[in-house]
């Protein structure tokens, strides 16, 4: 049962700070879940990997695999409340009683402070991934940065479906690393 | 009754091809509750995607609860929100309990690491897209460099690093607005 709580009370604190949905949780809710001895950096990277080629929004399926990983099937349907309940008492509000009073410029003003913020904690997130290859030789150095070169410039240059670059990575890694 | 089984319909469909999330669904959505059923208005739609844009949280999801609302009400809103959830449920519910067991074979495990490095590239991509679309001055470059700074060296506690955002955010807002009532 605490552990319900718990659940249900860490992806809440998400919920209601992730600004930007899935890639904003994904840092935050790393360093809960290594903070809290939840799980490994590799366990939760695993789980990450995993929402990117499943069906349904990125940050209910980071949820619901952090969940079912620490109590079942009821963890992770705890997880997903907890992550979505927050969206839910602020969007009542707004269209219930705000909606005259809403004040864009105030939001407004809070969200110019965090974009930068969650901006960074996306490139930090990035960067703990990378720093997490196997560097145990040369050839997996070389491995590792010729998968980062691949999958970046698939990224960056072509624009292509991100649930492409995934598979891709995933082949050259069984290929290569 | 007709109107919630359609909600569930719509959103559940929408959810089922956000694979890896992403803005697409929102014409998706529009084109169902505005051009094909006349449930909410063209403008009434656009303020619901800057509403869903601004809160915190998923938006899909927040699209939902607010469509769901305006639709069916808080019954509407909860069907609408559990139609979204439910492919990740399923997805769950049946890969869950094999990935533990899956990530010790040494195909899948090397796979899963080339899928972080992949990964990896594109958060860096992401970050630097949007930084380069959304921070146009030099306090938007402060507080990334301070976020990052915090996180990756000082690995602050994240939430934390969220809430001095919001903050400073809201004080550049009051000290804008006094100097504006200085002026006036």
């Amino acid at each position: 049962m605490t552990i319900l709580l718990e659940l249900f009370w860490v992806f809440f604190m998400l919920g209601l700070l992730g600004f930007g949905g899935g890639y904003a949780i994904i840092p935050l809710l790393q360093y809960e879940v290594v903070n809290r001895g939840w799980m490994t950096l590799y366990e939760f990277a695993d789980i990450v990997a995993v929402t990117q080629i499943s069906p349904g929004p990125m940050g209910a399926n980071a949820a619901g695999y952090v969940g079912y990983a620490m109590a079942g099937p009821i963890g992770a349907v705890a997880a997903i409340i907890g992550l979505i309940a927050p969206s839910f008492i602020l969007v009542l509000l707004v269209a219930h009683f705000f909606k005259k009073f809403y004040q864009a410029s105030l939001t407004q003003s809070i969200l110019h402070g965090v974009r930068p913020v969650t901006i960074g904690l996306i490139a930090s997130a990035g960067y703990t991934f990378f720093m997490m290859s196997p560097f145990g030789d040369v050839r997996n150095v070389a491995a590792s940065v010729a998968i980062f070169m691949v999958a970046g410039s698939l990224s960056f240059v072509k624009k292509i479906n991100p649930v492409l670059i995934i598979l891709i990575s995933a082949i050259l890694g069984i290929l290569l690393l | 009754m007709k109107k919630n089984l359609q909600l569930f319909w719509i959103f559940f469909k929408t959810s089922v091809v956000t694979v890896g999330g992403g803005l697409v669904m929102l014409p998706l959505i529009e084109r169902e509750v505005v051009d094909k059923r006349d449930w909410i208005s063209r403008d009434e739609i656009l303020d619901i995607f800057a509403v869903a844009q601004t809160l915190p949280g998923m938006i899909i999801v927040k699209v939902a609860f607010y469509v769901g609302y305006k639709v069916g009400g808080i019954f509407g809103s909860l069907i609408a929100a559990f139609a979204v959830i439910l492919p990740s449920l399923i997805a769950i519910f049946t890969v869950a309990a094999v990935l533990p067991a899956a990530v010790e074979n040494v195909y899948v495990k090397r796979a899963f690491r080339g899928v972080t490095i992949g990964l990896s590239a594109m958060l860096l991509h992401l970050a630097f897209d949007l930084g380069r679309r959304t921070i146009k001055n030099w306090i938007g470059i402060v507080l990334l460099i301070v976020a990052i700074v915090a996180a990756v060296v000082l690995r602050i506690n994240k939430v934390y690093i969220i809430l001095f955002g919001a903050v400073a955010g809201l004080l550049i807002f009051l000290f804008k607005r006094g100097k504006e009532n200085d002026k006036s």
